[in-house]
């Protein structure tokens, strides 16, 4: 097995780590280094459960080799809350019912924190459009995206803090 | 679904990279790898080594306009072409196509040489080992000797063009740059179909894309991009371009109708085009969705009923045409 020793940037934090070449940035996250958030839902670029942001864009980790992202930063839904506190996107899918069974939930928060990035106060459509390639089965999307208008409000009032 | 094991090879320059398929019979070029990564997932190809792309992207990954011609280069990927102020001006169709293209996230990674080299699909190529169909007998995609589509041990593979620029840019009269063991060679892209459902590609072994160019549209040149999918991240189900100049009688001077997903290559439908030049738009719709009807291979290789995609191409070639010829739209928004 070929191994290769990278070093990359995750949550913040430099790492450097021997990775088989044929891993996959989501089975480098979720089994050698733990961080079970990011979940594996479809394997081949369907469902967007295992979204993250490398460089601060939104791509599928399941679909991402683990040696490409050498010197690049990587955010996982664990790397979102600051000083113990959820991120407003975090806090909003709880109290507004965005979630229920949680699956697909890192990766909806992700691809929101990345809508929200570029766009902070997204309307319903803009929303939609940049939700398409994640699917939901409990909530039928509605919640959701009621989640993502309050924690822009909330990001909005508080810039630069997230 | 694990990947199988591979090595990664990373070569500098485009003669390193022709030169290590050379040294490995069964390497294969790893551009974005949504799609490549998938089939090796599901073992439909097992390459025992990926020739990563990835450092000719300094090279290769660039939107630049000069000498009345778009350039855009292979490894751009589709996020940064359906954002380019230039091909969102000039090109506004393209730009259509490629963010009609599977998901935000997918788009991120996938490039358009990638896009336009998208190995062709098959209900039964694709899923076939899931339904366990492929494990009863392998299809002739997959080196066996039958094709699931038809039921018959023949040698005709009808597995189904599905990527969504090509037909855009073949309306677009766009040329392809291939970059190879003998030196560069360019051809219109429509050369670069095979038409073959197993080996959908005119590239020999070694052969990479090294670049699109897109002339600028005439002055006067209206185009219409249309694809049907079954919901909203998909692959085409059946896609129409078309791009058409009239002179001003308002009669077609030229024209372009380009069908995708619905051949083992994206075609021309050249009856339909040679209909519609000398006539109004508006009287000849109807004979030239017969023609394109004709051309289009209904059959039973996707997941919806060659019924429903015939039904669809009909609306699909009307919209293009009002779409096109519509006073609204200015193709040169100079």
């Amino acid at each position: 097995m070929n191994k290769e020793l990278i070093e990359l940037k995750i949550n913040g934090d430099s790492q450097e780590i021997a990775v088989p070449q044929h891993r996959t940035l989501l089975d480098l996250l979720r089994e050698e280094l733990g961080l079970m958030g990011s979940k594996d839902g479809c394997d081949v670029g369907e469902c967007g459960a295992c979204t993250v942001l490398l460089d601060g864009e939104p791509v599928l980790s399941c679909l991402t080799l683990a040696v490409r992202c050498r010197g690049r930063e990587v955010l996982t839904i664990e790397g979102l809350a600051r000083e113990g506190k959820p991120h407003p996107l975090q806090e909003a899918f709880v109290y507004e019912g965005g979630v229920q069974c949680g699956y697909c939930t890192p990766g909806f928060i992700m691809m929101a924190k990345s809508i929200l990035d570029s766009n902070p106060d997204p309307s319903d459509e803009e929303i939609r459009a940049g939700l398409t390639g994640n699917l939901c089965r409990c909530t039928g999307y509605v919640k959701i995206i009621q989640a993502i208008k309050v924690a822009a409000e909330k990001i909005r009032l508080s810039p630069g803090r997230y | 679904m694990k990947l199988p094991k591979f090595e990664i090879f990373r070569p500098e320059s485009l003669g390193e990279a022709v030169a290590a398929f050379e040294c490995h019979q069964s390497a294969l070029p790893l551009a974005g790898g949504t799609d490549l990564l998938v089939a090796m997932k599901r073992r439909l190809i097992r390459p025992e080594r990926l020739i990563d792309l990835t450092a000719l992207n300094d090279q290769l990954a660039y939107i630049k306009e000069d000498a009345e011609m778009i350039r855009i280069g292979a490894l751009t990927r589709l996020i940064e072409i359906e954002r380019h102020p230039l091909v969102i001006k000039r090109l506004p169709f393209l730009a259509a196509a490629a963010k009609s293209v599977a998901s935000i996230q997918i788009r991120h990674s996938a490039t358009l040489g990638g896009n336009i080299c998208l190995d062709n699909r098959c209900y039964y190529y694709n899923y076939g080992l899931a339904s366990g169909v492929e494990l009863w007998e392998p299809c002739l995609k997959r080196s066996g000797r039958i094709c699931h589509v038809t039921g018959k041990f023949d040698d005709i593979c009808y597995a189904v063009y599905s990527g969504d620029t090509a037909p855009v840019l073949i309306s677009l009269d766009s040329h392809v740059t291939i970059f190879g063991p003998r030196g560069e060679r360019t051809i219109p892209l429509l050369e670069l179909f095979s038409g073959v459902g197993q080996t959908p590609f005119n590239l020999e072994r070694g052969e990479i894309l090294k670049e699109v160019e897109i002339p600028l549209p005439k002055n006067g040149t209206r185009f219409s991009f249309q694809k049907f999918r079954s919901q909203e991240v998909d692959f085409p189900l059946a896609s129409v371009a078309v791009s058409v100049r009239c002179g001003a009688d308002g009669v077609v001077e030229e024209a372009r109708i380009v069908l995708g997903a619905l051949g083992c290559a994206p075609f021309r439908v050249r009856s339909a085009e040679d209909f519609l030049k000398g006539r109004r738009p508006g009287e000849a719709s109807e004979a030239v969705v017969k023609l394109c009807r004709r051309e289009a291979q209904f059959i039973n290789n996707v997941h919806v009923a060659p019924t429903i995609r015939r039904h669809v191409l009909v609306r699909l070639v009307k919209t293009c045409i009002a779409e096109a010829t519509s006073n609204e739209q200015r193709a040169n928004r100079a």
